[in-house]
């Protein structure tokens, strides 16, 4: 059976549990997904 | 007046005659087909299966949305389209007898036949595992699985094997989420060092969701999907079985065969593996009764629309993508969700010496879905008022937003927030990858465990239509 072999680091891990940290990649994330749905309308002409 | 028909109340046809009907303001009659008393919220399933949110917190009737949108409601089956004469046959539920409805637009997004009988032994109903495809499904693999929590309590040890269980499956990012929720429950439960979890995919690599895959920056570097599922999988001690077709399953195992040639046996005390999908069993005749299923849809019973169809996977590229969704024969014919037929897969499709095929279907759920669902009823609209088709949502132009749970919680959730742009690779656009690197995202974290509980209830609030509905995206 395959074992999986890329690793997240201590880093990794500690960014991706702080409260502080995800806080604000909430926000920066919520920003990325409303300019991808904004680009994603750009296809609808009669909106 | 126009009579639209929209068969289907997932998240294409629900959302299509929402827009349909605030666009068109009671002037038309739409109709909505469905056999379903509600709209379920799918993504959601996946904790119905873990035992951690009640099935009622993923749905809402559909008869209160639609009379409040003025939308005509059939709870009814599409058995037959015709149409050179625009009429669909449907047949209510609980009912023999059939009824005609007639069309000037039709739209059909009835979802996918979840095609248990492809893998003898597989599914709820007549095999031996469980599935979190619709919410008696999920209601029922949590029964099964807190039963086998209760046995390990009691200091049972067991295998467990989530994934898909075909090797032409779709949606294996809703297998992973289940697995990475299993895990964390039982983790939480003090149980997992009494079970083997093992990842069961037709993946041609980890981290590939049929979508085949997804490259994003990270400072410098390419991370990958594969980097990031690798990594979530050591650090939950989850085995895999990648690039496989399961060929039968029983009572105690499930028979494998992977892309190298090798058949392997799988023991296991629970298993959740997805269907692969098909097409909704409907008859399309034209005026002279003749069957013309074949020409209106693919093989898998998909339908036909504004695609390139028949290139093979090396040359297929973002602009052979469906763009408004209409059929190219009937123009008042549209499809969307995962009723039209894709030009191709998105991942490379394998073949083992044997010549088993094993090849991930490409998912169009969800906000995909949606983005199809809202072009053609906009098409729809402009057909109506006297212009072609303008609106287009390719899935080689759009973006796929997707957020993988792997634990429910605002102060201890955990999921991967994926962004990828757009779906399809498009390299006559993109260059070498086919996607726009900067606009691409794949991380684990805090913030993902919050997206997903924020759009479970955005979404059930915009498909309710209440108030300020149209601003969510």
């Amino acid at each position: 059976m395959a074992q999986a072999k890329f690793r997240f680091s201590d880093s990794d891990r500690k960014k991706m549990h702080s409260l502080i940290y995800q806080f604000l990649r909430a926000i920066s994330l919520a920003f990325h997904f409303l300019k991808l749905v904004k680009i994603a309308e750009k296809g609808y002409k009669t909106h | 007046m126009a009579k639209i028909v929209i068969a289907g109340s997932g998240f294409a046809g629900h959302y299509a005659a929402l827009i349909l009907a605030d666009r068109l303001k009671g002037n038309h009659e739409i109709t909505v087909v469905t056999p379903n008393e509600t709209f379920n919220y799918i993504p959601s399933l996946i904790w119905v299966g873990v035992g951690q949110m009640p099935v009622e917190k993923t749905q809402f009737p559909l008869k209160p949305v639609y009379d409040k949108f003025g939308i005509k409601y059939e709870r009814a089956f599409l058995t037959e389209v015709h149409p050179d004469d625009n009429y669909v046959m449907i047949k209510p539920v609980g009912s023999e007898q059939e009824k005609r409805l007639d069309y000037d637009y039709l739209l059909v997004a009835t979802g996918p036949k979840l095609n248990f009988d492809a893998t003898p032994g597989l599914g709820p109903d007549k095999g031996y595992t469980y599935s979190v495809c619709t919410p008696p499904h999920a209601v029922e693999t949590a029964k099964a699985y807190l039963e086998l929590v209760k046995r390990l309590e009691k200091g049972d040890k067991a295998k467990i094997v989530i994934g898909t269980g075909h090797g032409g499956c779709t949606c294996q990012g809703a297998g992973f989420e289940f697995i990475t929720n299993v895990h964390n429950d039982l983790v939480d439960r003090g149980l997992r060092d009494k079970v083997e979890l093992t990842w069961l995919s037709n993946e041609p690599k980890l981290g590939d969701f049929g979508i085949d895959g997804l490259e994003a920056k990270r400072g410098s570097l390419i991370f990958t999907s594969e980097m990031m599922a690798e990594a979530i999988f050591y650090d939950y001690g989850i085995n895999y079985e990648i690039r496989s077709h399961v060929h039968k399953v029983d009572e105690k195992k499930i028979y494998i065969e992977n892309l190298d040639g090798e058949f392997k046996e799988l023991d296991y005390d629970f298993a959740m593996l997805l269907p692969p999908f098909a097409g909704q069993p409907i008859k399309w005749i034209d005026k002279d009764g003749n069957d013309i299923k074949d020409k209106m849809c693919n093989p898998a019973g998909f339908v036909k629309v504004d695609a390139v169809y028949g290139k093979p996977y090396e040359e297929l590229d973002g602009p052979d993508w469906p763009k408004t969704y209409q059929n190219p024969i009937y123009k008042n014919i549209f499809a969307a969700g995962i009723a039209f037929a894709p030009p191709g897969p998105l991942s490379k499709p394998g073949k083992s010496p044997n010549g088993t095929i094993i090849a991930p279907a490409p998912p169009r759920t969800g906000y995909t879905a949606e983005l199809s669902g809202k072009a053609a009823a906009l098409n729809i609209v402009d057909m109506i008022e006297g212009r072609e088709p303008q609106n287009t949502a390719s899935m080689a132009e759009t973006p796929g937003l997707c957020v993988a749970s792997m634990k429910n919680g605002i102060f201890d959730g955990m999921a991967g927030t994926i962004a990828i742009f757009p779906v399809a690779r498009n390299r006559a656009k993109y260059g070498e990858y086919g996607r726009d690197l900067d606009l691409c995202v794949a991380e684990p974290g805090k913030a993902g465990a919050w997206f997903k509980l924020g759009l479970h209830y955005a979404f059930l609030w915009k498909l309710q239509g209440k108030s300020f509905w149209k601003l969510i995206p």
